[in-house]
This record gives C-alpha cells, sequence and structure tokens, in this order.
C-alpha cells in the first residue's frame, strides 16, 4: 500500500532520510520514511541561487562596484534584512557599506560588527582577496 | 539529565517537538494529534507578498502557535522564557537540564553544526530538543533527523540568539504539569470545529480556496515558458 511513496535519492540531506504520514497496511496513519527528488530540486536551486550571486558578487568587486560584504552576505546566504537585523543597522546604511567607495571609509568598529556576524577575522574582511 | 529520554523522528519540528516533550513526560500525544489539537493545520496562499522573490504559501500556523495552544487546549502547564543574555540563557538550559527536563529551544537552522550544508538557511523557527549535557557539548534530540546528534555549546548559543525574522531571542521552554485528567471527548470536538472553520473560511486565500487558487496558479505557470 505504500508503494506511492517516493524512494528516490535526495543528496541534500547527506544520508538521512525525512518522515511522512502514509497508510499502512491496515489502514492506519504511521511514519514512513522517504527521499524525494522535487524537494533535491527544490533545495539545489535555493542553494546555487546564492552561489550564483557570489559569483557575479566578485565580478563587480573585481570592478571595484561591490565591496567584500556583499560577497559574505551571500557566502553566509543572507539576504538584506537578515543582514541588517544581524549587525543591528538600518538598511540605509548597510546598503551604502556594500557598495566599494563607502566600504573603504569605514572604521574598524563597524567592520567588525560584520565580520563578527560573518565569523572572519577583521583582517579577512579588510584585505579580501577576491582570487 | 534526563536517561529515559526516547528520541523519535517527525514530520516537522514545533509539532514534533511538543509531541516527543510530552510523550517522554508522560503523556502520550503522536505528531498529527498535537497538529489537530491546537488547530495549526491552516493554510494560505498570498500572490502579491514575496519572500525570496517567490509567492508566500503557508501550510501552518505561524511558529510558537503550537507550544502557546496546547498549554491552552489541554491545561497542560509549560515554562517559557525568551532571554536577552546570552550568558543567563547558558545558565538557564544547564540548570533545566541537570534537573532532568527536556528542554525545546528555538533555533536558527544555519548555525547547527549537524545540519547538511545544503539545507542550511537563515530559517529561524527551527525547534529542538536538549536532553542532557556532555562535558561541553549537548546531546540534542532534533525531531526531523533520524537519530540523536550533537552541538557544541558555542554554536548552540549562536543558534539561539540569531537575528532576523522570527528571532528565537533563545528562547526555551519545558513541560512544568500535566493535568491527570484530560477531557479529550470534549476538547478533541472543539479543536476539530475550530480547524474546519478555518479550511473553510469565506476569505479567498485561505483554506481550500486558498489551496483551489494555488493550484490554479500552478498550472497557468505552464503556459508562462
Amino acid at each position: 500500500m505504500n508503494n506511492y511513496i517516493p524512494q528516490e535519492e535526495n543528496s541534500t540531506l547527506n544520508g538521512q532520510q525525512k518522515v511522512m504520514y502514509a497508510k499502512n497496511n491496515s489502514g492506519e496513519f504511521s511514519r514512513v520514511n522517504y527521499g524525494s527528488s522535487a524537494e533535491e530540486f527544490a533545495t539545489l536551486t535555493a542553494v546555487n541561487e546564492y552561489k550564483v550571486l557570489e559569483l557575479e558578487c566578485l565580478e563587480e568587486i573585481k570592478q571595484g562596484v561591490a565591496s567584500p560584504i556583499k560577497y559574505f552576505m551571500y557566502k553566509n546566504r543572507m539576504d538584506l534584512p537578515t543582514l541588517c537585523s544581524g549587525v543591528g543597522m538600518f538598511s540605509f546604511r548597510v546598503k551604502r557599506h556594500l557598495k566599494m567607495k563607502h566600504f573603504k571609509k569605514l572604521n574598524d568598529e563597524i567592520l567588525k560588527r560584520y565580520s563578527n556576524l560573518f565569523d572572519i577575522s577583521l583582517k579577512e574582511l579588510k584585505e579580501f582577496n577576491y582570487e | 539529565m534526563n536517561k529515559d529520554f526516547k528520541h523519535s523522528q517527525f514530520a516537522h519540528c514545533e509539532s514534533g517537538v511538543i509531541s516527543s516533550m510530552l510523550t517522554n513526560s508522560g503523556l502520550k500525544l503522536s505528531e498529527p494529534m498535537v497538529f489537530g489539537l491546537t488547530s495549526t493545520l491552516t493554510f494560505a496562499f498570498f500572490p502579491i507578498i514575496k519572500v525570496n522573490n517567490m509567492p508566500l504559501i503557508a501550510y501552518r500556523s505561524i511558529p510558537k502557535n503550537i507550544i502557546n495552544s496546547i498549554e491552552k487546549v489541554l491545561g497542560v502547564k509549560i515554562f517559557k522564557k525568551s532571554f536577552k543574555n546570552m550568558l543567563e540563557a547558558n545558565i538557564e538550559l544547564d540548570l533545566a537540564i541537570e534537573d532532568g527536563k527536556i528542554v525545546g529551544l528555538q533555533t536558527s537552522v544555519f548555525y547547527l553544526p549537524y545540519m547538511p550544508e545544503n539545507m542550511r538557511f537563515h530559517f529561524n523557527a527551527h525547534n529542538l530538543l536538549v536532553y542532557a549535557k556532555v562535558g561541553k557539548n549537548y546531546k540534542i534530540s532534533d525531531p526531523v533527523f533520524e537519530d540523536v546528534v550533537e552541538c557544541s555549546q558555542k554554536d548552540l548559543t549562536k543558534a539561539r540568539f540569531a537575528k532576523g525574522v522570527f528571532a528565537p531571542k533563545g528562547f526555551m521552554y519545558y513541560v512544568l504539569n500535566i493535568p491527570k485528567e484530560i477531557d479529550f471527548e470534549n476538547i478533541l470536538k472543539k479543536s476539530i470545529r475550530k480547524n474546519a472553520k478555518a479550511m473553510l473560511t469565506p476569505f479567498a486565500y485561505a483554506g481550500v480556496k486558498g489551496m483551489r487558487k494555488l493550484a490554479k496558479s500552478i498550472e497557468k505557470l505552464k503556459n508562462k515558458d
């Protein structure tokens, strides 16, 4: 009776399986392990979206437009509201910090807030190597 | 430290945590029962509100709803506390665990190191149970995992104090008291009625009507490409 439960590979769970509820042979609801390739696809799409943004951002940093903060934001899978809340600053301020020309003028104290959030050293953020 | 704790895997985190917590405290409730009793099964589809550029689809009430309404519905007493101070939060957690409590925590998925890399997003309303502490590590029963996991104090603290939407603020909870007699017959009738009402709401973007609307808009996607 459980043959309609997907048992496909889902690489995003590192070998774990999730459960869903389904009727067993005696007609009662019970927990059944399943693997869904549709779920895998959805997760990987979301992951790849950030990867694409990351790569685009590296290009922008090379051109001197975007700041390393923007790169680390995408690397940590954050969007602007999450980043703002994480460092406790208003979004108009954070938006400016995402640009290289404003980033260069930032003092260590502000940068420290970002580096703490991203769990990197201040040096890594300041002397970001985009290669 | 709770030695008799039994881990089981569930489909959702919050309902799973409550089911596991109550079952281990002597009141046997399955996960679907927890969902039903608290009337948490709802559906909403808001195509205009975008989350990460996707229309908002909700298939359950907002986080914390289960914890709050299980108290009301069953008369179970639950200790609930949020923190501003990380140190205070850790001390309180340690004390509760030493006391043999099974403690539920609200955390962010992103900072939990045992999560698979691809699953780590900034989702702040993930619930898990802590049932023991060994050295600097906590033993955790994560309801969506097959088996118990371990997590260091440093990482868990980070996860408990993540910022953003639904920020957990170190929220912790555990069962204080379960009433001896619960009048399930009446409670169930009420809960079913309440849940049915939510599903059959005349509001066009929620309940069954919301599902229909979502189905229609999925069909429309085919013609878009």
